[in-house]
């Protein structure tokens, strides 16, 4: 159903990617995609493309695969690119129908949808090479000293961990009343709006219920194993910091370094 | 004196449905559970089982009546963690008690809240998994396996909080023979090797036949109690409540009928032993 | 004419590390009226069997024919197909939606594009089926019955539709002893009624001893043995052992008491006529014997 989707998928593996400590690969990816960011001429893309190629190969996963994950995007990339086309000053390139296209705006155009291709690519990358767990546990940790001005970072962590254990659940679950209403005469396929609208709904009501009872069901057995909130619960897996991560962080501190230097001095 | 793990003394509960309908869950039930004993619970659907056993965790606080839990009232709430880690409880359904997406995860996730030491809750998942035979799953998703190892790994859950007691409320319900098989045999294993008291609620007579005692509930009271013998021996009764009876004591009762003096008996063997005298 | 199956095989996530073979090369055919019991552990293919007898899922190699006609193909024809076979899925109350009991169970019938009184009368019986009468229970709301009531409110809705065959994939799950006995007599009552094959999956030999006159046992996707339950515990216990499948307790029973030397019939399939047989070789306590 939704085999096809890249983005977010998780490719399970055991090289020094995979290994790195989830925090550090979040606070990476937002320092690299904020130097995306600021980078602006050939030479930053050409580093930032050589980065992305090592970190690739490091992981040892498909470019392919990477790039297919920019597939499900294409339309937003498409839009910026002419938002920017279409919206910049200067002079006047050429023209087409009521728009004027100009040299400067081109430019933006470009470099806005390049730098989107690489926010993408990046994120991919921490994904493919991060399982959802991992993922959720190095984000409540993150989250953790926020938790004074009020931010639920525990509950938010374990919204997500619950999600992803009742996701492949919930899927198989419409599948099998999508076949039980069918069985019944209900065709979600072809007939008109009204039709459809109404068999639509005899998937959503049944899917609302099984969820309010599984949350129920799930809620009653959390209480039932010692669940009273985040208050002083430990974790089976603790994070720790090993000295790849700190490899890990010099590798890109000095990326930035060197594209902020040919921003400002180049 | 004998050690009992969990007390009830004319314990009631009664809730509106809906429909703003009266029921009474439980009237008056007062029962004693020692410790190391294997219990069984039967009861037609609506006789008040599964609203007993959520006394036992602390789910339900007593309406009325009282509810002693090893050693502590679970009217007072500062005791239900306590007993929560001391009373684990499976239930029905094994898709909606399973709470990460691995299973080692989940077998952690009792540990976890009751703040104990990564370190040893490595350990407990261990011991959990093992005690269960799910030890090579440990990385598997949870709904890619078969019903019984869900139950199991719902069993390692709460076993990894190294309970005293474990209530199970219908565990086998929703399985297929195979997979009450499995969680039947790791249940009777818990019990016999590791000393860990059972109360376990079942439809399933074959079940209930190997439990220490049985305890009948009808219409929220404890209607029969007794070995397996004397209640499987009261077929007439159970039968009246819509129970089932083990074959074997079924036909023996069904000798009686017809004027054979048979004894009491719960297995073939027995019947067939009985039948020879 | 037959619902029938022919060389009919499934793989689920075909081309993926997760490839699971459910149904193989399965030839059946099962005729207007009868009663047929599926049984098999879990994963041996029972369900998805199921799925396809229904025209739900085309199969990935061989032909299911409904009355002669693939359901699974597109048209009316197939769309009539489809419709003669009913499938009550595992746990039908969590597939109820609608605001009343009548509605639910006059979704199938409104579908078939039938008049709103010929939708009225089917719905009527269908729930005196399930012993529902719709003057009761019509107007009520299908989420404030009890758990029973509102399995038997799902399958009325299958009913409802007059299916020529009924699949059921083990309705009782779940139910407790009373229950259980309950639904099989209204379930024995109506496929007497109606003339339908009814075609049931379930766990347990008892009841395929008690309701169907042929049973299909299925082990790894391949239907093993199809036959008279009575003859194929006296013919194919060893078959019937290794698809893992439990004998019914009384025929355990009868063996244990033969072992012990009572010389009974091993054929017993019904607790009266053990008892009758026990008595008989029970010395001192015949029937004719005064005590």
């Amino acid at each position: 159903m939704l085999g096809n989707i890249t983005f977010g998928q998780y490719f399970p593996g055991d090289t020094p990617v995979h290994k790195l400590d989830p925090r550090t690969k979040i606070i990476l990816t937002i320092i690299v995609i904020a130097a995306t960011f600021t980078a602006a001429d050939f030479w930053a893309y050409s580093l930032l493309t050589a980065f992305f190629v090592f970190v690739t190969a490091l992981g040892r996963l498909s470019f392919v695969r990477l790039l297919r994950s920019v597939k499900p995007l294409w339309p937003i990339i498409l839009i910026t690119f002419f938002v920017h086309v279409f919206s910049g000053q200067g002079e006047t390139l050429f023209r087409l129908f009521i728009f004027k296209i100009t040299g400067a705006g081109l430019t933006q155009g470009i470099l806005m949808s390049l730098r989107l291709v690489f926010l993408i690519l990046f994120s991919s990358l921490m994904t493919m090479t991060t399982s959802p767990l991992e993922l959720t546990d190095g984000l409540e940790r993150l989250l953790r000293p926020f938790r004074r001005i009020g931010l639920p970072a525990h509950e938010l962590a374990m919204m997500m961990t619950i999600a992803l254990r009742f996701i492949p659940t919930l899927l198989q679950e419409t599948e099998r009343i999508m076949m039980a209403q069918s069985a019944r005469g209900a065709d979600f396929k072809s007939g008109g709006l009204t039709r459809k609208a109404r068999n639509i709904l005899t998937l959503i009501v049944p899917l609302f219920l099984s969820a309010f009872r599984r949350a129920d069901e799930l809620a009653t057995a959390m209480e039932a194993r010692c669940y009273h909130g985040g208050e002083g619960r430990t974790r089976m897996h603790e994070l720790a910091l090993a000295k790849s991560d700190a490899l890990a962080a010099l590798i890109v501190v000095f990326l930035a370094a060197v594209l902020a230097f040919i921003k400002w001095c180049g | 004196m004998r050690d009992y793990i969990i007390v009830t003394e004319n314990l009631s509960y009664s809730y509106k449905t809906a429909g703003g309908a009266q029921i009474n869950a439980l009237s008056g039930v007062s029962l004693k559970i020692e410790r190391g004993e294997f219990v069984a619970i039967v009861g037609v659907n609506g006789s008040g089982k599964s609203t007993l056993a959520k006394h036992f965790n602390a789910l339900i606080p007593p309406q009325s009546g009282k509810c002693v839990v090893c050693g502590c009232d679970c009217a007072d709430s500062q005791n239900t963690l306590l007993i929560r880690q001391n009373v684990g409880m499976v239930f029905q359904n094994p898709d909606n008690q399973i709470v990460a997406a691995l299973v080692e995860e989940d077998v952690a996730f009792g540990p976890e809240n009751i703040g104990m030491p990564p370190e040893m809750i490595r350990e407990r998942v261990r011991f959990a998994l093992a005690a269960v035979g799910m030890e090579d799953y440990r990385r598997q998703a949870p709904h890619m396996l078969s019903g019984g190892q869900k139950q199991r790994v719902a069993i390692a859950g709460v076993l990894a909080l190294q309970p005293s007691c474990m209530v199970l409320d219908e565990p086998t319900a929703m399985l297929d023979p195979l997979g009450r098989r499995e969680v039947l045999s790791a249940v009777l294993e818990l019990n016999r090797q590791k000393g860990i008291t059972i109360v376990y609620i079942t439809h399933f007579m074959r079940e209930a036949a190997l439990a220490d005692r049985i305890i009948v509930m009808d219409g929220g009271r404890a209607a029969l109690a007794g070995q397996p013998k004397e209640v499987f021996y009261q077929a007439e009764k159970l039968k009246k409540l819509g129970l089932d009876v083990p074959l074997p004591a079924d036909i023996a009762w069904r000798l009686r009928q017809k004027g054979v003096s048979v004894p009491p008996v719960v297995t073939e063997e027995e019947l067939a032993v009985a039948l020879c005298r | 004419m037959p619902l029938s199956l022919e060389n009919v095989s499934y793989v689920y996530m075909k081309g993926t590390p997760y490839e699971r073979r459910a149904v193989d090369n399965v030839s059946l055919e099962i005729q207007k009226g009868e009663f047929v019991a599926l049984i098999g552990h879990s994963g041996s293919g029972k369900s998805t069997l199921a799925q396809h007898m229904a025209g739900l899922l085309p199969p990935l190699a061989g032909q299911v024919k409904i009355d002669g006609t693939d359901p699974c193909a597109k048209g009316k024809e197939a769309l009539t197909a489809r419709r003669k076979a009913g499938l009550v899925f595992q746990y039908p109350e969590h597939q109820l939606f609608a605001e009343t009991v009548f509605d639910d169970v006059a979704f199938g019938p409104r579908n078939l594009g039938l008049a709103e009184e010929e939708v009225r009368e089917r719905a009527a019986t269908a729930l005196d089926f399930a012993q529902m009468p719709i003057e009761e229970f019509g107007a009520r709301s299908p989420f404030q019955l009890s758990g029973g009531q509102m399995r038997k409110a799902a399958i009325a809705g299958v009913i409802a539709m007059r299916p020529d065959y009924l699949i059921l994939d083990e309705p009782t799950a779940g139910f407790d002893p009373l229950a259980r006995g309950l639904f099989y007599e209204e379930l024995k009552n109506l496929h007497k009624k109606s003339g339908m094959a009814v075609i049931m999956i379930t766990h347990s030999m008892e009841e395929a001893i008690e309701l169907a006159r042929r049973l299909l046992v299925m082990s790894g996707g391949r239907i093993i043995i199809d036959g008279q339950p009575e003859r194929i515990f006296r013919e194919q216990r060893g078959e019937l052992l290794a698809a893992g499948v439990t004998a019914p307790a009384i025929v355990s029973l009868t063996d244990r008491l033969r072992a012990h030397g009572f010389s009974i019939n091993a054929d017993c399939l019904d607790a009266d006529d053990l008892v009758a047989e026990l008595l008989a070789v029970l010395p001192g306590k015949g029937p004719g014997d005064a005590r």
